[in-house]
């Protein structure tokens, strides 16, 4: 009797894969087709995730990071959307050619996802345990009362007592929504996760707290994890590598030290000169001039260009591409190597 | 969730005041004389004065109201003035063939309207829902008493399938009514759970879901259309306790021995105590149908639940 038999599945190891990069994304293009437009989202990004690394993705509202992601997972809805790449691989995986059913294995069980939200990406409707309770039952097979079991310890693990399992989600407060949604993306300790924007919803001071707790449980499971978010200061908290978005594309990639320290492409000089100057509250904020350009636009030159005040009349003509400047730094400016520029970065 | 029923069940105390006062005062100031109605042309004056004496049609209104109103608390609704029934056990008669034919036809518009309601919406601009749409927009605009003639036409007259009229057949005599009282109501919910699909479809907690990788047709059904459903028992609620007072132009059509037959029928023959009796148990029934409504709710959201129970 093969049913008496069967061993409880454990749910502790994280799935294996062996080869250097979790993620490997090529050329992803996005649009969105509508009637009136079509929104160029996305334009041809290239993604290389390792084992247990984050890696940040910053830019402002628009530049095209959830739609990026979104498609890692290929949630873009289609129609509108229409998503192309050479190849998208996620543990290996080439996300463009699994089928539905492939697709829904993969995702919570090896890929998940943490939303900007809280308050709006829980169900309203169900339990926090049943919730969470749903990924166990989906990948791991577990029954409904083995699954609530597993998902009052992951409740535990992210910090809210077991027995609030069986309270709704509006009783719970917006940083415990998002410990809980973080539960319900860790529960079948995914390889990689995607957090986009985990914090933005939140108070300052339970920012601190969910992003500490992101780290802890990333280390504990060794998660790869793309975070995204406008906030340098949680890149520079959390973040191994940083990949600067902007208009779809990415402008500026590399360590941590790299971008911060480095910084080669004029966009990253103007979001770290646009923070306050914490040190002198009486100095005025200095925002990039401009804003980000209309998605619906084919560019002929660097997108960037109009805003940017380096800019020359070859910027507006020819297409930047990417250049090396060392192995994990690279940037997508056409003059970033000329004499006579020169990055100007106010220190703060 | 106790205390929220009582209260609702206290609530209806002076809604059945309110109903009857309405209904008896209206009846009382309507043309015609019940007594004169009811003892026939042959009477002399002097006869029907003794007549209106003896049955209190003499005394004031409110008199009269409050004596009515001490006998319904004891449960007595009184005796119709034709034929001089008792009005509970009249309408408690004729009740059975409307409950079931309100039950059966609100079956018949769940199984049709829901299903089309969710393929509408998950279809949402192809042509699939346009179809669903369209048809939607005729079955509420076709008129009942129209379409009841014509199916009774068609399957009853040139087909013989079902009964003319009356409820004498069993199942069979209740499906050509069910069927015409149903098409509008399940027109009008396939509209509602296509349009309440639709705005939970574009909630956040759904991309949770899909990335938590359960399959589109279980997240369709069992987030989306969950948190759809509250309008969507609104709508079947009032239409299901609408169909409970019995429909008048339908129960007509096919000849129905139901509640809404009975309550024309006393207005017609100014039988004041069967039509105040009539109108104030159907008052009952609506509002209990309409708390048992109230109470799925709590079922259907938890946070519904939590303001009855006052947590």
């Amino acid at each position: 009797m093969e049913i008496f038999k069967r061993k409880k599945k454990t749910v502790q190891q994280p799935k294996a894969f062996e080869g250097e990069y979790v993620l490997d994304v090529e050329d992803l293009k996005i649009r969105y087709e509508t009637d009136d437009a079509v929104v160029y989202a996305v334009n041809g990004i290239d993604l290389k995730l390792k084992r247990k690394q984050t890696l940040g993705l910053v830019g402002e509202t628009g530049a095209g990071k959830t739609s990026t992601v979104l498609a890692l997972l290929k949630l873009i809805p289609t129609p509108p959307g229409v998503v192309e790449a050479k190849k998208i691989l996620v543990n290996g995986k080439d996300v463009m050619a699994l089928s539905d059913k492939q697709l829904q294995q993969i995702r919570g069980n090896e890929i998940a996802m943490v939303f900007q939200d809280p308050m709006t990406s829980l169900d309203p409707v169900y339990t926090v345990g049943e919730q969470i309770a749903e990924s166990y039952m989906i990948h791991d097979k577990l029954s409904k009362k083995e699954a609530l079991e597993e998902a009052k310890k992951m409740l535990e693990i992210v910090g809210i007592p077991a027995e609030r399992s069986g309270e709704f989600p509006y009783q719970f407060s917006g940083g415990m929504k998002q410990r809980v949604v973080i539960a319900i993306a860790l529960a079948c300790r995914p390889n990689i996760l995607i957090a986009d924007e985990p914090t933005t919803a939140l108070d300052v001071t339970i920012q601190l707290q969910v992003l500490e707790l992101m780290k802890q449980l990333n280390e504990k499971y060794q998660t790869s994890t793309i975070m995204i978010t406008h906030d340098l200061g949680i890149v520079a908290e959390t973040c191994d590598e940083v990949a600067v978005m902007y208009a779809g594309q990415i402008v500026e990639k590399g360590t941590l030290e790299d971008v911060f320290e480095n910084t080669k492409h004029p966009y990253t000089e103007g979001l770290f000169n646009s923070l306050p100057n914490m040190n002198d509250r009486n100095s005025k904020l200095n925002p990039i001039k401009g804003l980000i350009p209309d998605p619906t636009i084919v560019f002929t030159g660097c997108p960037f260009a109009e805003r940017c005040r380096y800019a020359k009349e070859k910027c507006f003509k020819q297409k930047p591409t990417v250049k090396h400047l060392s192995e994990s730094h690279q940037v997508k400016c056409l003059r970033y190597d000329e004499a006579d520029f020169k990055i100007e970065r106010s220190l703060k | 969730m106790l205390k929220y029923i009582f209260k609702r069940i206290l609530i209806l105390i002076p809604l059945i005041f309110l109903v009857s006062f309405i209904v008896f005062a209206l009846m009382d100031n309507a043309p015609g004389d019940p007594v004169r109605t009811l003892v026939g042309e042959n009477m002399t004056e002097e006869q029907i004065e003794q007549k209106r004496e003896e049955l209190g049609f003499n005394d004031p209104l409110l008199v009269r109201y409050g004596r009515y109103m001490k006998g319904i608390f004891r449960g007595d609704f009184g005796k119709s003035i034709y034929g001089n029934k008792d009005v509970l056990k009249e309408y408690l008669f004729r009740l059975p063939y409307t409950v079931k034919l309100a039950l059966l036809s609100i079956f018949f518009t769940l199984i049709i309207s829901i299903p089309t309601g969710i393929i509408a919406a998950v279809k949402q601009n192809t042509w699939i829902d346009a179809i669903f749409s369209a048809g939607a927009i005729m079955g509420l605009s076709i008129p009942g008493f129209w379409l009841g003639l014509m199916l009774v036409l068609i399957f009853s007259v040139k087909l013989g399938w079902f009964p003319v009229y009356g409820a004498d057949e069993g199942l069979k005599s209740y499906i050509l009514p069910a069927i015409t009282l149903g098409v509008a109501n399940a027109s009008l919910l396939t509209r509602m759970t296509r349009s309440s699909l639709l705005d939970t479809i574009r909630q956040d907690y759904l991309k949770t879901v899909r990335a938590k990788g359960l399959s589109e047709r279980k997240t369709i059904l069992n987030h989306a259309f969950r948190n759809a459903l509250i309008p969507i028992a609104t709508i079947a609620g009032s239409q299901f306790s609408g169909l409970l007072s019995g429909s008048i132009i339908v129960e007509n059509v096919f000849s129905w021995p139901g509640i809404g037959t009975l309550t024309v029928t006393a207005i017609r023959t100014h039988d004041i105590t069967l039509a105040t009796g009539c109108a104030v148990l159907t008052t009952m029934f609506t509002a209990v149908t309409l708390l048992i409504v109230d109470v799925l709710y709590a079922f259907i959201d938890p946070r519904i639940k939590a303001q009855y129970t006052g947590k």
